[in-house]
């Protein structure tokens, strides 16, 4: 999300009272302040994309550089979408352009972009159907069938979903539903959307009502056996995936590859944080893109390096994979371009995310 | 032939003809003599199918052969048969070599003709007449571009099953290869139709019209009287949505698309006839091809009006299968999370609910797991949670509740077959003065609630046995308070059964789901059901999934401001159910 180059001075007055009360989890001061600025006629888009899309960025970079915990982060984001539902409640019913079914893909629970962007979308014209977060395959197909949209708009904030956009993007264009891409986990300049095969991308909320605007939408071509993009290393990483992770455990001997000092952890589950470097690679190689691992690798470096935390464990994970992945050629060199990046002292100027 | 021959004869020609005529003719070795008449060289060219024309360096025509006659009568050996020369040589004009191919029609036969340059400033010509050879590759052009439109519709067709889409996709389809424009009009439904108009290479539309005002030919193609195709007068074209654009549209032909007994639509194809009568008189592309694509679409059609009917009526049963919203309720806050084990579904054989009190004095609030999953196990979520609607009428006392909920669901269960029992969380909570809650718990059955408290968590052990299954059933509850910003966390089996880990077998387990609550008491009720929720599912990695259902009771750390608006909590909820969104045209 980019915020537009000039807030309205009200935003800004408001915005450091905003994020206090998202701090203190207080939602109904958080509405208050935001409903407030709507009543002052700052357009609803403003204060989803200037107000509520900025605290969203702010509360990731707090818990990136370690200043706040899980449950922080969660209970800011919480309220923050409690606040996209009361400006929500507060756009009148849209309709006249089109309708835009919105939805995260299955396994990606990240649902505030997503929100942000329906009510962005209602609020200039669009009758929006907003899915909530991880939505199956399956469930979004049979949605389609039933309600027939204009377009389905899927978002998706972490790369690492990218196998599962393939099938929920094929599954959504089998139903002739043209599919709009949206979020950081497609890649800062939608590289991997296009990849995937979606109709169109765009990488924010204001830039999707400007593409939906664009576009005739007009019946989109059934899609070619695009599945046989995946690498054929993916499906052979997928199946090692439980002995991967299982051997990662155990060189760490139970512990996470995350763990840092007690009450600072990034994540908390040994199995969970090892899966999470399988599943970044695994995407990597399902894309054939060893930059997608390599920024996560530097992402990672630079959250554990705020905490304090030792990338020893990580490294004896990579280690364990390499070992483990001596017979696949990109996941190894995927592995080694990864080592590079945590190196002390190195920078590329790598990701955002 | 005797003519051609002879007008070819003289003999002049025979070996001054500067090409490779010995190459062309190897002498025959045997043969002591050579035949009398035409030389054996031009016998031989006057068998071929191909016309050869010979000129010399003036442009004297020195030979032609009885095919090059045949093609251009006027040609003349000896001469230089200036008008049918100038045929052939307009042809080629416009090839910058002396070596040139062309292709030229003559009394509507096609000619390839080709021009190749001689030593001695001589000419030849070659002539092939190449119209069946045209007209074979130009039906096989047509025919190929047919399959490949009609195979293209197929599997466009087959895409949706929603009648909308699928009326668009045939209006882009016939707009893009059939006509100028093509409009879809979808069959009466209380006295309007729909219809969807694409132009050809533009934009699209849609509307809906009185089914009074539609033209004679189409209502009554679309009430299944005329079943063939039809045409359109132009003052009928005057209204939306055959309204003629730019150029005009000069006639329109229309078709009923064969659904099942009766049509599934009416395509009507519009035609700007400017300039181009003949086309529309002829009625377009192809008859046979618009009634193939007809076939198709209508089929397509039909198959999506059928799935809609069906599935408008799954969604208007399963509505009432659908978890509630959650109520807003006073000194309270609550949050629910909910994954269904069937993912296409939304319903399962968990489920929750909260009653507000009707004097206003906290809420009931229930959570339970009844045997089974899908279809059969949410009808018997919601006979549950309709008995304790009613039943709660009668006592609030979650213990006496539950002995009540008992004693009906073995009377129903004794009716049918379905063994219907389940366990269950039933429970109140009450506001207290201090800004806590009072929360009494009873428990059949069921996993014990989980308490994030400000310096830790805990669970509540309340025992008691599975509800329905036996009549003398023993409930115990248990009274616990909250203090600001503590919860209660109530969670189904889905949870702590989810299968995972490093072999995909691992139960998911009371220790993580503890562990995980730790810390959490900062966070609002709906988050924390979403972080039990979320994570239960990650844990979830080896397919099969079960049903999970969590609801989360909240002592506020923040109280309401007093007449604050609280609608905008409804928001959430409402958007997330998508039987709650749009609804299709009933």
């Amino acid at each position: 999300m980019t915020a537009p180059p000039t807030l309205p001075t009200r935003l800004e007055s408001v915005a450091p009272e905003f994020f206090d009360a998202l701090g203190r989890a207080d939602e109904w001061r958080a509405c208050e302040l935001a409903v407030g600025l709507l009543g002052d006629g700052v357009h609803p888009a403003d204060v989803l994309v200037g107000l509520v899309g900025a605290a969203a960025r702010r509360i990731g970079a707090l818990w990136e550089a370690g200043e706040w915990s899980v449950a922080q982060e969660h209970a800011a984001t919480c309220v923050n979408e409690r606040v996209v539902a009361a400006v929500g409640a507060r756009i009148p019913a849209g309709g006249a352009r089109g309708s835009v079914v919105v939805g995260c893909l299955d396994g990606e629970w990240h649902a505030l972009p997503a929100r942000i962007v329906s009510e962005v979308l209602r609020a200039n014209g669009w009758a929006v159907t907003f899915l909530g977060a991880s939505v199956p395959a399956e469930h979004l197909a049979s949605y389609l069938h039933q309600y027939g949209p204009d377009v389905v708009a899927l978002s998706c904030a972490l790369p690492i979903h990218l196998p599962a956009a393939h099938r929920t993007i094929v599954a959504a264009q089998r139903t002739g539903t043209p599919v709009l891409a949206g979020g950081p986990g497609f890649g800062a300049d939608g590289r991997w959307a296009r990849r995937l095969g979606v109709d169109a991308w765009a990488p924010g909320p204001v830039e999707a009502v400007a593409v939906l605007d664009q576009q005739p939408w007009r019946g989109a071509a059934p899609p070619v056996a695009t599945i046989t993009a995946a690498s054929a290393e993916y499906a052979g990483l997928t199946e090692r995936r439980g002995a991967l992770v299982g051997a990662a455990v155990d060189a760490l001997e139970g512990f996470s590859p995350f763990a840092g000092p007690p009450g600072n952890p990034l994540g908390s589950d040994p199995v969970q944080d090892a899966g999470q470097v399988v599943d970044f690679l695994g995407a990597a190689v399902y894309l054939s893109d060893d930059g997608l691992f390599a920024d996560y690798l530097h992402w990672l470096g630079s959250a554990l390096g705020a905490r304090d935390i030792s990338t020893g464990g990580l490294h004896a994970v990579l280690g364990e994979l390499a070992a483990g992945l001596h017979d696949f050629p990109f996941a190894l060199s995927c592995l080694r371009q990864g080592r590079e990046q945590l190196r002390p002292g190195f920078t590329n100027g790598g990701g955002e995310r | 032939m005797d003519r051609a021959a002879t007008g070819l004869g003289g003999g002049a020609v025979d070996g001054a003809l500067p090409v490779q005529g010995s190459a062309v003719v190897p002498a025959p070795p045997a043969r002591p003599a050579a035949p009398p008449g035409p030389s054996l060289a031009e016998r031989l060219l006057d068998g071929i199918a191909e016309g050869v024309v010979a000129c010399d360096a003036h442009g004297i025509v020195r030979s032609a052969n009885t095919t090059a006659v045949r093609m251009l009568p006027d040609l003349r050996v000896g001469e230089l048969s200036v008008a049918a020369m100038q045929v052939l040589r307009t042809a080629v004009a416009d090839a910058p070599d002396a070596d040139a191919d062309a292709e030229l029609a003559l009394d509507g036969r096609a000619i390839a003709v080709r021009r190749r340059s001689q030593p001695g400033g001589w000419t030849a010509w070659h002539l092939r007449d190449v119209t069946e050879e045209r007209a074979r590759l130009d039906s096989l052009l047509a025919e190929r571009a047919r399959s490949r439109f009609l195979a293209a519709a197929s599997s466009r067709l087959g895409l949706s099953l929603h009648p909308g889409r699928t009326a668009r996709a045939v209006a882009e389809l016939a707009a893009d290869e059939l006509a100028d424009a093509a409009v879809v009009v979808l069959p009466v439904h209380g006295g309007t139709v729909d219809w969807y108009r694409c132009e050809h290479d533009g934009p699209s539309s849609v509307g809906r019209a009185s089914a009074r005002d539609l033209p004679g030919p189409v209502a009554r193609a679309l009430a299944g009287l005329d079943t063939g195709p039809q045409l359109l007068l132009a003052d009928e074209l005057d209204a939306e949505p055959w309204r003629r654009t730019g150029a005009g549209v000069s006639g329109a032909a229309l078709m009923a698309l064969p659904g099942n007994g009766k049509p599934a639509g009416v395509l009507v194809l519009l035609r700007s006839g400017a300039g181009d009568g003949a086309t529309a008189a002829s009625g377009g592309p192809d008859v046979e091809l618009v009634e193939e694509f007809a076939q198709r679409a209508g089929i397509a059609l039909a198959a999506a009006s059928l799935y809609a009917g069906q599935a408008r009526t799954a969604a208007v049963l399963k509505r009432s299968l659908l978890q509630p919203d959650l109520p807003l309720v006073e000194g309270v806050a609550l949050g629910a999370a909910y994954r269904p084990a069937e993912q296409g579904m939304l319903i399962g054989g968990d489920f929750y609910d909260v009653h507000p009190d009707p004097a206003g004095r906290g809420a009931t609030f229930m959570l339970g797991d009844v045997c089974g999953k899908g279809v059969g196990a949410a009808v018997s979520t919601g006979r549950l949670r309709h008995s304790v609607q009613a039943l709660r009428r009668l006592e609030t006392d979650p213990v006496r509740l539950l002995d009540l909920l008992n004693d009906t669901m073995l009377e129903s269960t004794a009716a049918d077959d379905d063994p219907g029992f389940a366990t269950v969380v039933i429970g109140t909570a009450v506001p207290l003065e201090s800004g806590g809650l009072r929360l009494r718990l009873a428990g059949g059955g069921h996993p014990p609630p989980v308490l994030v408290r400000t310096d830790g968590v805990e669970t509540v052990e309340i025992g008691g046995t599975l509800v329905g299954a036996i009549p003398s059933a023993r409930f115990r509850s248990r009274t616990v308070d909250l203090a600001p910003g503590e919860s209660c966390v109530l969670y189904t089996d889905g949870v702590t059964e989810a299968r995972g880990g490093i072999d995909g077998r691992e139960e998911y387990g009371e220790t993580r789901l503890t562990d995980l609550l730790v810390g959490c008491h900062v966070m609002p009720a709906a988050a924390i059901a979403e972080r039990v929720t979320l994570h239960a599912s990650r844990w979830n990695s080896a397919g099969a999934r079960d049903d999970v259902a969590v609801l989360v009771v909240q002592a506020p750390l923040h109280a309401a401001p007093q007449g604050a608006s609280r609608r905008h909590l409804h928001s959430v909820r409402a958007a997330e159910s998508p039987a709650g969104g749009e609804e299709g045209t009933a």
